[in-house]
């Protein structure tokens, strides 16, 4: 613990920043050396959009571009001044991430030293800088994600409802928030009241000034960069960054629980049936979080987050990191022995090590281990659930614990 | 006249030519490389420097023509990044890298051209050429089904040399990937160790179904119970 009383978060924004451009470096190395790339698979995606981008034509021209126009506007030097432009623009959201995490510890009264170890939790973990080194765009969300929070927790209504609409509009995932945010802001002059929770929720349900503004901004701003996209890009740009992810049913195998359910009964008829069913639990579950915690905005899109992805039809690692940038934000007003952390932390990796064995005999061997990798995927199932009831014990608003290491 | 005795040996002589130019046949090899769903398929043809005429700087190039089923793809962007590396260039329709065999509805066959030189050995000229292929999803049956990948069309197109075996016909196909200008290229007949190749893929077990879908419903709607449940007995500790 010295270590952290030691140095502030400058520095340890610079070793995470020092980390990343190392790794972008060694993946250089390995990209002209090796047959196996370290680049990502969707970094040439971005690129070769990027390049019909450049030429004046559709990004969608590019198979498989699946995000908003946005990503290959903004990564066209990856054409015209250096390939790696768009991994520097993903290390530099992963730092400003960081620095995001810090910025909200401190904002919740989360002493000094405490808020450079949640920093560092991100800055400092190689999964999040592998993943932005090797040039995936997760880190862009990351940042749009943080820093609504940060606005709507400061109630700074207008930036709050552009950013958040904007983070919407590149992955649609944080529409997930939109309940807990509505319900969040109260109005100017606004006093706690008394009465029971089922009064106090109508209060909150209630129309006023700053949720009408919330609304009207986030969706204008949502319906603006539609807009915009349809009328340059159109069919294409609706199918490719909204509806193919809304209506994704990849049946290969992936984390999900659902995944070979959904594989067994994809052409029987009870398809349709089965499909709706397993989207109820998510529902009751985000439904339940937005409005339970809806005073606890850090630790309601967490939970939200976490839900959506454990009980989503398809799953893959990198959706994990759309929660694991929330926790460390969370993790200060958890009140839980370190044994109990680092148990969580060990099952959560270790199931889903379980998961990956028998995901590669199937995918490198051509045994047929679809059971297994259900079974294992029921596995990490249900240590998420668990991890997700001891976060819901241990939490404390305004408490500062003793554990801050979980991931 | 012929006496039966020279009948005999002009039949025998006939036959032993005819041996002969069976053995001089080119051969094809095939094998598919690896296991699982990411698999590389690897071709070798060899042709006995006999079957040409050879003249003074003789080169050669061979094409092959694949007729690959959609119980598989290959992914163009993958061939671009390899196709260096393994010294071919190719030819090849942009598929869906996603869809499983069984509502890749636009086509059951998918056709892809492989271009590559042919090296000149001390008795033969050879061409090694192993390209990625991936194997798609396939409806659930009992742990595996089967598809086979049929042998490809061997072309080949010579300078300062003529080719004197068998050829099957003469195609006009573009001379490189590269541009339009057709070449004359020779199909040529060849042997092979296999008529086509059998490939297994493992698929769900049906037998699997009702453990399944019981099990997975089971486990999801009684953890979001038990959340919910959780979630109204936890009061929120104020500090």
């Amino acid at each position: 613990m010295s270590f952290f009383e030691t140095i502030g978060v400058k520095t340890v924004l610079v070793i995470g920043t020092v980390l990343r451009v190392c790794l972008i470096l060694y993946g250089e190395w390995q990209d002209r050396t090796q047959i196996v790339k370290y680049t990502d698979v969707d970094y040439y995606v971005f690129t070769d959009a990027a390049e019909f981008m450049t030429k004046g034509q559709s990004p969608y021209l590019r198979p498989t571009y699946r995000y908003t126009p946005l990503l290959a506007w903004l990564l066209q030097p990856n054409i015209t001044l250096t390939p790696l432009f768009g991994k520097i623009i993903f290390i530099f959201c992963d730092i400003i991430t960081g620095y995001l995490i810090y910025l909200l510890c401190i904002s919740q009264k989360v002493q000094e030293k405490v808020a450079v170890i949640c920093s560092c939790l991100w800055l400092l973990n190689p999964v999040p800088a592998t993943v932005s080194s090797r040039g995936n765009a997760e880190s862009i969300m990351a940042v749009l994600v943080l820093l609504s929070l940060k606005l709507v927790q400061e109630n700074k209504v207008v930036l709050a409802a552009v950013i958040y609409a904007t983070s919407v509009h590149v992955k649609i995932y944080p529409a997930v928030y939109a309940l807990q945010i509505y319900l969040y802001l109260k109005p100017e002059s606004f006093k706690v009241g008394s009465g029971n929770s089922v009064s106090k929720l109508t209060d909150d349900l209630w129309p006023n000034k700053r949720k009408c503004i919330f609304v009207c901004v986030a969706g204008g701003t949502f319906l603006a960069l539609t807009g915009t996209f349809y009328y340059w890009y159109g069919w294409d740009f609706l199918h490719e960054t909204y509806l193919y992810h809304l209506t994704r049913r990849d049946i290969r195998h992936n984390f999900s629980v659902y995944f070979y359910m959904l594989y067994l009964t994809m052409v029987t008829e009870h398809t349709l049936v089965i499909g709706l069913l397993s989207f109820i639990p998510q529902l009751i579950l985000m439904v339940t979080f937005s409005i339970k915690y809806r005073q606890e905005t850090a630790l309601c899109w967490f939970l939200n987050t976490f839900v959506f992805v454990t009980f989503n039809k398809v799953c893959t690692s990198q959706y994990f990191l759309w929660y694991l940038s929330i926790l460390p934000v969370v993790i200060p007003k958890l009140y839980m022995s370190y044994s109990k952390a680092t148990t969580a932390a060990i099952c959560w990796i270790s199931s889903q090590g379980f998961w990956l064995l028998f995901a590669y005999y199937l995918e490198f061997e051509g045994q047929p281990t679809f059971l297994y990798i259900w079974i294992a995927g029921v596995l990490f199932f249900l240590v998420n659930i668990w991890i997700m009831a001891i976060i819901i014990e241990s939490y404390k608003p305004n408490h500062i614990s003793h554990v801050k290491k979980i991931k | 006249m012929f006496t039966t005795v020279e009948n005999l040996i002009v039949i025998f002589l006939l036959v032993c030519f005819e041996t002969s130019i069976a053995l001089q046949l080119p051969t094809l090899q095939r094998k598919l490389l690896k296991d699982g769903f990411h698999r590389e398929l690897q071709t070798k043809v060899e042709i006995p420097l006999s079957l040409f005429t050879k003249r003074e700087g003789m080169q050669c190039r061979c094409l092959y023509k694949e007729f690959l089923p959609s119980s598989t793809y290959v992914d163009t962007f993958q061939l671009k990044s390899v196709s260096k590396h393994l010294g071919f260039d190719y030819v090849s329709p942009t598929l869906d890298i996603e869809k499983p065999e069984f509502q890749e509805n636009t086509f059951s066959i998918y056709s892809i051209l492989i271009y590559t030189e042919l090296h000149i050995n001390s008795d033969s000229v050879i061409s090694n050429v192993t390209f990625p292929i991936h194997l798609r999803y396939h409806l659930p049956a009992t742990d595996y089904r089967n598809f086979s990948i049929m042998n490809p069309g061997v072309l080949i197109q010579c300078k300062n040399a003529n080719y004197i075996g068998e050829i099957l016909r003469t195609e006009q196909i573009p001379c490189s990937p590269k541009e339009d200008i057709l070449c004359k290229w020779n199909l040529i007949k060849y042997n092979s160790n296999v008529n086509e190749l059998l490939v297994e893929v493992p698929v769900g077990n049906t037998n699997h179904t009702v453990l399944v879908v019981i099990g997975t419903l089971t486990v999801t709607f009684g953890s979001c119970l038990w959340i919910v449940y959780k979630v109204f007995n936890t009061k929120i500790k104020q500090s």
